[in-house]
């Protein structure tokens, strides 16, 4: 009896004879394994695979011969919460799949639900928006170069990276109140308006930001451990990066010059200024050149936003789609009404009948929302097309008859976050 | 943005070098109508759905390699990527003529232009071909198809769950698939209301 407590199984449960399937790791030779050949089990708890990946290799002597990949471990039904959760209550679950920049994921949405309503926000809201995506376009690509200079054996880097990204969770703390899970956005405008004080805040942390880029390129750029274990190393082609669906900086270090920032502008970033770099060697130091020179365009972009911040409402007033602030419900009949029957269960949004498909230019790459509106406030089915997903599904390519030792230095330039990846 | 209307904002009340532009998507729309009409033309296929300026044709599942193969090589058209492959459950909703429908999502670099394609699988035979010869990610894309909705992608070099344990019963994307209790670990015990596990 004890055994079986210990398992977790009781006596009415059936104990299956493979508790995990294909993934009980087996010690029986494989059969077909060539002479000096060996199987390695690559995760899924390594210190270089940030998060839960597994790859299941095999060696000949330290050369890949071929690579499996095992992922699912993070698997959360986020997309079966979607269709049982309301949409406002679905921007606290984006929160959770790629946490290292939630307010992305958060506008991603509820742009997508804003296209499927066909409503668009006041310029003020949209402005914030978008000051909170590129803030965390900093904050997601500072952690990635700092974690890839971590994994090639530069620690240094990582821990200054770390001390700015918590300045920068600071300013989400003092925007939304969470650190790395924000919520801040909701459909038809935002939670809160900016607080006080905020942006002179803002720019006294974008002011250190180029001295810190300039720091970790100094360690980086020309240290010639982490260019020999970079250059050249993970190289992906343009045409599997196009045929894999591979999206963002990893696109662009491949050669791919695209961003739907520039080519399909949502959130009016047609009215900023600024570049898309784009590298042709598409190899790890190609990565993380291009984020580098992203952060640097993201300053841009930023410094023109916060200048240019209009004034007004950051909610959608008058409609049936954001809640009516509580001094109006306090005092107003129909705001009242309007409170009541945003809230209410069977109630909510009135979403169209009709499919829409939403993307968003994510620090990882295309962030794409596909809903399915019944009529409901709740979505019928809410699809992300997560860009980690499809990035990580060209890892093969990268590594099939490269040494070991590159694995580490590839995931590391990949930047996959598992929880996006699984969902 | 193009430089007529750049113009037309200068000319009214902007003073500053900070230019709006309202609308972007006017420009890609058009962009898209065209394209679907080409493509409506070329392959004989029925009047897609628009819905926010999104188009989307129903294919029938027999020619969804060729007429994708067909997108991406056919430099008029050059849909080279695949964005994603997704499936909808359409069990709790009327009026439509199947039960599953399988969305392939694909984007031109060339054109900057999207298209959705639509193929209707059948309840009791949930199959249709692979596109994974096409374009890489859809090998993947279909796995996960596969893992949350049990449809067979004919001719996959891998189908197998991606996401979940290899021996998960249930397809949980399915509709009739329950969010909490039953059905949810198919190797534990069932219980009901108010009966206690035994241990």
């Amino acid at each position: 009896m004890a055994d079986l407590k210990a398992t977790g199984l009781t006596s009415k449960g059936k104990i299956p004879t493979e508790p995990f399937g294909d993934r009980a790791i087996s010690f029986e030779p494989e059969p077909g394994l060539g002479e000096g050949r060996m199987i390695l089990n690559f995760g899924p708890q390594h210190p270089a695979t940030h998060g839960t990946l597994r790859l299941s290799l095999e060696l000949e002597g330290e050369i890949i011969v071929s690579a499996k990949p095992d992922i699912g471990f993070l698997h959360t039904g986020f997309e079966k919460l979607g269709e049982n959760r309301n949409y406002n209550q679905f921007i606290t679950v984006t929160d959770r799949m790629n946490y290292m920049s939630a307010m992305s994921n958060n506008v991603g949405f509820a742009l997508a639900v804003e296209e499927l309503l066909e409503i668009e926000v006041p310029p003020r809201a949209q402005a914030i928006r978008l000051i909170m995506a590129e803030l965390s376009r900093i904050s997601d690509h500072i952690l990635c170069v700092g974690l890839q200079g971590m994994d090639l054996g530069a620690f240094s880097v990582m821990l200054w990276s770390f001390i700015q990204r918590e300045k920068l969770y600071d300013v989400f703390e003092l925007t939304s109140g969470g650190r790395l899970t924000t919520s801040y956005t909701r459909v038809g405008g935002l939670a809160y308006d900016l607080p006080d004080g905020i942006i002179p805040r803002i720019k006294a942390f974008l002011a250190k930001v180029p001295e810190i880029i300039d720091e970790v390129e100094y360690m980086l750029s020309h240290n010639r451990i982490f260019i020999d274990r970079t250059q050249g190393i993970g190289v992906l082609t343009k045409e599997n990066a196009i045929s894999y669906g591979v999206t963002g900086p990893m696109a662009r270090a491949a050669g791919v010059d695209h961003d739907l920032r520039r080519d399909r502008p949502y959130m009016g970033y047609q009215n900023y200024d600024f570049d898309v770099p784009v590298k042709t060697e598409g190899d790890a130091y190609a990565r993380y050149e291009v984020r580098v020179q992203e952060m640097r365009e993201s300053l841009k972009i930023l410094d023109q936003a916060l200048d240019n911040l209009p004034s007004g409402p950051v909610n959608c007033l008058g409609g049936k789609v954001r809640l009516p602030g509580k001094d109006e419900v306090y005092t107003k009949m129909e705001s009242l009404i309007h409170h009541f029957i945003l809230s209410m269960p069977g109630h909510g949004l009135e979403t169209p009948k009709g499919e829409i498909y939403h993307a968003t230019e994510s620090p990882n790459g295309e962030l794409g929302w596909f809903l399915v509106g019944d009529g409901t406030s709740i979505p019928y089915r809410a699809r992300v097309r997560p860009p980690s997903f499809y990035n990580y599904s060209a890892i093969r390519t990268m590594i099939e008859g490269k040494p070991l030792a590159d694995i580490v230095s590839v995931l590391g330039s990949l930047n996959v976050i598992a929880g996006e990846l699984d969902r | 943005m193009s430089e007529e209307k750049k113009d037309v904002e200068s000319n009214d009340e902007k003073s500053s070098d900070f230019d709006i532009d309202p609308n972007p998507k006017q420009e890609w729309q058009t962009r898209e109508k065209v394209m679907a009409e080409k493509v409506a033309e070329r392959f004989e296929l029925d009047a897609p759905v628009v819905f926010r300026g999104q188009y989307e044709f129903t294919v029938e599942a027999s020619r969804i390699v060729q007429i994708l193969r067909e997108l991406k090589e056919d430099e008029e058209f050059a849909f080279n990527r695949l964005t994603d492959v997704t499936a909808v459950d359409y069990l709790k909703l009327e009026g439509y003529e199947e039960r599953f429908a399988v969305l392939y999502f694909i984007y031109s670099y060339e054109h900057k232009t999207h298209l959705r394609l639509r193929v209707w699988v059948d309840e009791d035979d949930p199959r249709l071909p692979t596109v994974s010869g096409v374009f890489g990610a859809a090998n993947w894309g279909e796995r996960e198809v596969y893992d949350m909705f049990g449809l067979e992608f004919i001719g996959h070099p891998n189908l197998e769950r991606i996401l979940l344990p290899t021996n998960f019963g249930s397809f949980p994307l399915r509709k009739d698939y329950p969010l909490r209790g039953r059905g949810e670990r198919d190797d534990f015990p069932r219980l009901r209301r108010g009966e206690k596990e035994d241990l």
